[in-house]
């Protein structure tokens, strides 16, 4: 600050960081996300080339247009998409509940919420299969009424919801925990309505929160595997998943088919997690 | 639009204790009101009352006559500006201002042009030209202050309440937006009622002062009055530096404990007192003590003079002699200014009225010292 007192070296200003073993912890950093992350795309990057350029080539040519594969690519992402935006409404009414309202059952419904975490995803898969199907608890009645959910898409998309939602939740409750109620207060007193409240106030302040709970809900569904195969019905064209097609045709020795699939999976992934940032940043700005 | 508080008490849901302990207020149309007081005296839940954000279990708050206890916050027309600004992030500055108007019912909401023009002209008003574009938080902290005004002056209210809105800024901009407020007040018509720790800002803005303790009103006055006739010590304390002096009354004469300080006629009973001075009202009489008093700093007339007594060095603000020395030796203090308090009350009066100046008066006006 010193102007008259020339720096010992002048041009370099060497500024310790104030965080301890700054170093030793990006070294930390890059070895774990190299390892666990990095190193297991690369691989699934550089597989399907393993046999040569061109015989990798022509695994992609011959992917492009292999219907099954991109069907099931489809059905994964249509499904995942679908499951994730519709787990935000429930999602929302169960943060609501668990951080504004006073309802007996709170700490039980707030240790329900992580349930999904913690059963084998087979077995959740199994018990929605029972349930759902013609002859379930809700499935019985429901074919009745025509509805159909085992065996159809909308069974992925409700397996999925399931697997996603303790994603929504827990993404959504401390931001809403946080909000200012002073903010809330203020749109009050200039005359809002509880629900102009809710909707011009406290919505847009959620908006960052409510795209990440659904982007990770996405992420989630896009993988899931275990909890979907029962309930899907798994008929090729219509109700087989993406991750479903990998084992077959891992157990058909197509290790190459499997892993261009698993590739195709990571790029469109990729690509969507980006858009979801981009969106997030878009709709954050103010807010942090 | 005047505020009427009648007996309001409002009580802590968890434990019963009364955070507003019975407190009754007028509130005159067009007056500009400070409440001050304590940390945790119940200034934030008083107002948080008046503007219908928190419930009280006894009393009536009433606004221009009409009792409003039942009435919803947003119902009441009453402007409210918070500490923290409250603004909206995630809306520019001029949606934030504008929010009040937008979010009125179909029949009676202003056209969108309409709304964009009052927006226009509060930015004006606030000086805040070319903002309106911005988002809170690329504001300095003045500025969102005055959006956080400027929101709530949008629809029109009658009575403005501010808590702490000049907390977190600096002095310079807090004098500056400090006058700019009293002069707002009075164009628009307002009914002020601003909560503060300052008790300058209080003193220079307000026409009446209420000071809170414990959830009750200490004393409500202008602030002249709260000057020269403080309900009690703590009122004293809180309005102004002081000086506290322990000593004996004997003899109707009380003796300050430390040496060199005059003593002073006193017509309360013996005993243990405790008398009260401001700095500015103690005068130095050269020649009649041990004391020395070194010159710290010049003012004007007016110097700040370091005086030890014993183990003890008091600041005394006073009168300087022409010459202006630096060093005034052999000094003995004189505090017949003060007053005197026991047990936290002022002492009173055993036989009034005393003969003989000077005296105290321990309640009522006090006899001035010549200095000042
Ligand atoms: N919602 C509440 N529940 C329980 N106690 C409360 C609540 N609000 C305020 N209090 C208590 O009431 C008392 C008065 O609080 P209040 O915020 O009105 O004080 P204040 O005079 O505004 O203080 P400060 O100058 O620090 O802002 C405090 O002791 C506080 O702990
Ligand atoms: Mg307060």
């Amino acid at each position: 600050m010193n102007p008259s007192r020339p720096s010992s070296f002048p041009g370099l200003r060497w500024q310790r960081d104030p965080l301890p073993g700054f170093g030793l912890g990006l070294g930390m950093t890059l070895f774990w996300l190299g390892t666990i992350v990095i190193l297991p795309m690369v691989a699934l990057v550089v597989r399907p080339w393993g046999e040569g350029l061109l015989s990798g080539l022509r695994a992609f040519a011959h992917a492009a247009h292999d219907g099954r594969m991109l069907a099931a690519i489809r059905v994964s992402f249509t499904s995942a998409l679908l499951a994730a935006v519709a787990d935000l409404v429930p999602g929302l009414l169960i943060a609501w509940a668990l951080v504004r309202s006073d309802i007996p059952a709170r700490r039980l419904i707030d240790m329900l919420v992580e349930l999904p975490f913690a059963l084998p995803t087979a077995v959740v898969g199994i018990t929605m299969a029972t349930l759902y199907g013609p002859n379930g608890w809700i499935g019985g009645p429901l074919a009745r009424w025509g509805g159909h959910v085992a065996f159809t898409q909308a069974g992925i998309v409700l397996a999925l919801m399931f697997i996603g939602l303790p994603f929504v939740v827990r993404t959504i409750a401390p931001v809403l925990r946080h909000l200012p109620r002073d903010v809330e207060e203020a749109a009050g007193i200039l005359g809002a309505s509880r629900l102009q409240v809710i909707t011009r106030v406290i919505l847009p302040a959620l908006y960052p929160a409510l795209v990440t709970a659904a982007g990770m809900a996405f992420a989630r569904g896009i993988g899931e595997y275990g909890s979907v195969i029962f309930i899907a019905g798994n008929q090729p064209y219509h109700t087989e998943i993406a991750p479903l097609l990998i084992v077959i045709r891992l157990q058909e020795y197509d290790t190459q088919g499997a892993t261009l699939i698993g590739f195709v999976l990571v790029g469109i992934s990729l690509l969507s997690l980006a858009g979801i940032g981009l969106l997030r940043r878009h709709l954050s700005y103010g807010t942090d | 639009m005047s505020v009427q508080l009648e007996q309001i008490t409002r009580r802590n849901p968890r434990n019963g204790r009364p955070i507003v302990d019975n407190v009754s207020l007028a509130v005159a149309s067009g007056s500009f009101t400070a409440l001050v007081g304590p940390s945790g005296a119940g200034k934030t839940s008083l107002l948080r009352i008046i503007a219908g954000l928190d419930p009280h279990q006894a009393g009536h708050v009433s606004i221009d006559g009409t009792r409003v206890d039942t009435l919803d916050a947003r119902a009441r027309n009453i402007g409210f500006v918070f500490q923290h600004y409250a603004l909206f992030a995630h809306m520019s500055v001029a949606a934030n201002i504008g929010f009040g108007l937008s979010v009125r019912p179909r029949g009676q909401r202003p056209r969108r042009d309409v709304i964009a023009r009052r927006v226009e002209d509060l930015l004006d008003l606030m000086q805040l030209s070319g903002l309106g574009g911005r988002y809170p938080h690329e504001l300095s902290g003045g500025q969102r202050q005055r959006v956080a005004l400027a929101r709530t002056l949008a629809t029109g209210p009658r009575v403005l309440l501010l808590d702490e809105p000049f907390g977190a800024l600096d002095p310079l901009v807090r004098r500056q937006i400090r006058g700019w407020l009293r002069s707002l007040h009075e164009r628009l018509g307002l009914t002020t009622i601003l909560v503060t720790h300052d008790r300058q800002e209080a003193a220079e803005l307000a026409d009446t002062v209420v000071l809170m303790r414990h959830g009750r009103i200490v004393q409500a006055g202008t602030p002249q009055a709260l000057e020269d006739t403080p309900a009690d010590p703590f009122t004293m304390a809180f309005t102004g530096d002081l000086v506290r002096l322990g000593g004996r009354v004997e003899n109707h004469v009380f003796t300050p404990d430390l040496p060199d300080i005059l003593p002073v006629t006193a017509p309360i009973a013996a005993g243990p007192a405790e008398l009260l001075v401001r700095p500015v009202d103690i005068a130095l009489r050269p020649g009649q003590g041990q004391a020395t008093a070194v010159l710290r700093q010049a003012r004007g007339p007016l110097g700040l003079y370091d005086v030890r007594l014993g183990t003890d060095t008091l600041q005394v603000e006073t009168l300087m002699p022409p010459d202006r020395p630096r060093i005034l030796p052999h000094c003995a203090l004189d505090v017949t200014a003060g007053r005197l308090a026991r047990d936290n009350a002022w002492a009173s009066v055993e036989t009034p009225p005393f003969p003989g100046p000077p005296s105290i008066h321990p309640t009522g006006e006090r006899i001035h010292a010549q200095h000042s």
